[in-house]
């Protein structure tokens, strides 16, 4: 008999209620994030994910419902580990890039002459060696978020909650950032990632929690969330229309293959061993799973449909 | 771990004298006072140290040494000043005819030549002689002091003399409907003066601080630097932090301009005549100073950090800023009525309306129209506002920090500060 360790997530919400006036901003959310794991946060804008994420750093206070991090009430203790990139990106500009990092680096209990160094390696990880001298105000916006974001990881944390990361970043800085990210994810650190670029959280993350109207409608390693959406459309690579083959309604020409949709109750493999029966030769057979921007927009549009009927 | 509210203190502090603004304004009261100084003194140098005052003074500053001839006969056929020598720490030198003085001023061995003439007991005329270009003299009150004391100290007792040279000191007292008496205090100028003018610069101080903090709550603000703060700290810690920080900028700030104001009071006092007697403020006095500042500054740097967090921009908390910063200022209109009446029913309400009791306060302790009874009470209902200012801004920073973009309601804003 083999026992599994149990892990202790690195943050845990539990039905958590926030309404601002009459409003509810977000409605029962539950979810966790274990170590080393990457989660994209998705949702469309006023879906309650910077409330959610407010909640989960307590810098709001949840009207219900609980928030533990690192398997406890969230603690001076335990914000000393966490680190937080806002979607709406701001430091002294007056100041200079190091003073900058040293204040926000102190106040999460650092040291200042071990942050000074770990200052140091990230300058030359994120290649920021040369501007580490200037004010915030003379930097570029990319070159201010590349700061900020070292200002965020600077102190080391295990759980990090990247709001929209890589906008206003050119292609060059978006791979510095990424690279940055999955190594933090090799170091353990779990990650909360909101973006509103799905091939990012695709590129990205092992799962995804979709948020609408303030509540979650989707949460699932990413796998198995596209396995679900992926419906009755096959990709077949071949020489001949499978038009007309048993169990295909439609089909049509896409690329060097066919996008073919199933009928209702037929499987895929009998539909590859009707298509060999009438002597295709089958380079490419696979099932199409659509892209998380489709899932995305056939949720958040199922949702918006049902909102508005029942608001009629 | 350290403190985090002393770290935003520490931040906040080194921030805050790192402006240049901030040095130009501190260095501003030295320099200033330093430039009247000198302005002062040249022009007394000019105008002749020497004129008869009405009053006492000290010496001319640095004047150790003057010379004097005395070709002027009493009725007796005796010159006139042979003695008395010393006044007030100037040494008179006599010297036999003006080609020896004018010798020892040439070779800088006194400061200035006075020759009595003959006929001095008829005309009273003197005639000074100084370099050229030079403001050296001997101050007015020890040249006076050495005329009398040679002319009739042999004449009258040692007290008639001093009531000559200077002949009252007026004190009052009051008489009540009951008949009672009152004794006021001596109204001691320098107390006053210190009173006074660092009561306007702790105004002025403490404006700029709590401006300070204003400034720096609606920039984090602006640029969203906000939310990275509170995923550190709580806004309590962030609130505290900033008034400390800024209260240590301040008094910095205070404190150099009541050093400057201080040496620059009892500087003056021995340049020129002043038309009341200057000393160093007593320790009350700094201790009251001391006192007003501290919760003067606490209340209304806690009120503008409410502004800061209600508002959404620099511009519409500085706006809105102006109501603070009137009352804290209007004791200015009524500066009359509380130097005439400092134990008058005015004064006394404005000491007990915490907005207006730093500025009032220490113009009353430094007219003598208040004890210190009076003052601790008035200190102690400014305590107690401003404990209750702190509690419901404290409300407002958990409310409002990230608030961006639009201002809350009035009654939202009440709301909150009733219920938390």
């Amino acid at each position: 008999m083999t026992a599994t360790a149990a892990i202790t997530p690195t943050v845990r919400a539990d039905s958590l209620w926030k309404r601002f006036g009459g409003h509810v901003a977000v409605r029962d959310v539950s979810l966790s994030l274990d170590p080393g794991e990457v989660v994209g946060l998705v949702g469309p804008n006023g879906a309650g994910k910077t409330t959610t994420i407010r909640m989960l750093l307590d810098i709001l206070r949840p009207d219900e419902g609980a928030v533990s991090v690192f398997g406890a009430p969230i603690s001076p203790q335990a914000q000393s580990r966490i680190g937080y990139l806002p979607e709406e990106r701001g430091l002294y500009r007056s100041l200079r890039v190091i003073p900058n990092m040293l204040y926000l680096a102190e106040l999460k209990g650092m040291q200042r002459e071990h942050a000074l160094r770990r200052a140091d390696e990230l300058f030359t990880l994120l290649g920021l060696e040369p501007h580490r001298g200037k004010k915030i105000s003379e930097l570029s916006r990319g070159l201010g978020q590349l700061v900020q974001f070292a200002a965020t990881i600077l102190h080391e944390p295990a759980f990090i909650v990247l709001d929209e990361p890589f906008s206003g970043l050119d292609p060059v800085n978006v791979r510095v950032m990424k690279n940055a990210v999955s190594r933090l994810r090799r170091e353990g650190a779990a990650i909360m990632f909101s973006t509103h670029q799905m091939t990012d959280v695709e590129e990205l993350c092992d799962r995804v929690i979709m948020i609408d109207g303030g509540a979650v409608v989707l949460d699932g390693p990413l796998v198995d969330i596209k396995r679900r959406f992926a419906g009755n459309d096959l990709f077949v690579a071949t020489d001949l229309d499978p038009q007309g083959t048993d169990g295909v309604t439609a089909s049509r020409r896409d690329g060097a293959g066919y996008a073919v949709r199933l009928a209702e109750g037929s499987a895929p493999e009998d539909v590859l061993r009707s298509l060999l029966e009438r002597g295709a030769k089958i380079d490419r057979f696979e099932l199409a799973t659509p892209s998380l921007e489709e899932i995305f927009l056939r949720v958040v549009g199922r949702e918006q449909a049902e909102a508005e009927r029942d608001e009629e | 771990m350290r403190s985090k509210t002393w770290l935003v203190a520490r931040h906040e502090f080194a921030v805050t004298i790192g402006r240049l603004g901030f040095r130009i304004f501190a260095a501003a009261v030295p320099v200033l006072a330093l430039l009247a100084l000198i302005g002062i003194g040249v022009f007394d140098a000019v105008r002749g140290g020497d004129e008869p005052s009405s009053s006492g003074g000290e010496p001319t500053a640095g004047v150790a040494r003057v010379g004097y001839v005395d070709l002027s006969a009493g009725e007796d056929g005796q010159p006139l000043f042979m003695s008395f020598r010393e006044q007030d720490g100037v040494v008179f030198v006599p010297y036999a005819d003006e080609a020896a003085g004018s010798a020892a001023l040439q070779a800088e061995e006194i400061d200035a030549l006075y020759v009595f003439p003959f006929d001095f007991l008829e005309t009273g005329s003197v005639v000074r002689v100084r370099m050229e270009d030079s403001g050296g003299g001997a101050g007015a009150d020890a040249l006076r002091r050495f005329v009398l004391s040679n002319l009739i100290a042999e004449e009258v007792s040692e007290q008639q003399l001093q009531r000559v040279i200077r002949p009252y000191s007026v004190s009052t007292v009051e008489l009540s409907e009951s008949g009672a008496t009152v004794e006021e205090d001596g109204f001691d100028g320098g107390e006053f003066l210190f009173s006074f003018g660092a009561g306007m610069l702790l105004l002025v101080s403490v404006l700029t601080a709590a401006g300070y903090l204003l400034q720096g709550l609606s920039e984090e603000k602006e640029n969203r630097i906000m939310e990275v703060l509170l995923s550190s700290l709580k806004p309590e810690q962030l609130m505290f932090g900033k008034l400390l920080g800024l209260g240590g900028a301040g008094l910095l700030q205070m404190a150099v301009w009541t050093a400057a104001l201080v040496a620059f009071l009892l500087a003056l006092g021995r340049i020129v005549d002043l038309p009341v007697e200057l000393s160093a403020p007593s320790v009350e006095t700094l201790g009251v100073a001391l006192a007003y500042f501290l919760l003067g500054y606490a209340l209304l740097g806690t009120v503008q950090a409410a502004l800061g967090v209600v508002t959404t921009n620099q511009k519409e908390a500085n706006n809105i800023a102006v109501f603070v910063v009137l009352p804290a200022v209007s004791p200015m209109w009524f500066l009359a009525v509380l130097i005439e009446h400092p134990d008058g029913v005015l004064a006394r309400v404005l000491s007990y309306v915490p907005f207006t009791a730093p500025l009032t306060g220490l113009i009353r302790f430094g007219t003598g129209g208040t004890g210190l009874g009076e003052v601790a009470l008035s200190l102690g209902v400014l305590a107690v506002f401003t404990a209750l200012a702190v509690l419901l801004t404290a409300r407002l920073f958990r409310a409002y920090l990230l608030v961006y973009g639009q201002r809350p309601g009035v009654r939202h804003i009440l709301r909150t500060l009733w219920s938390g």
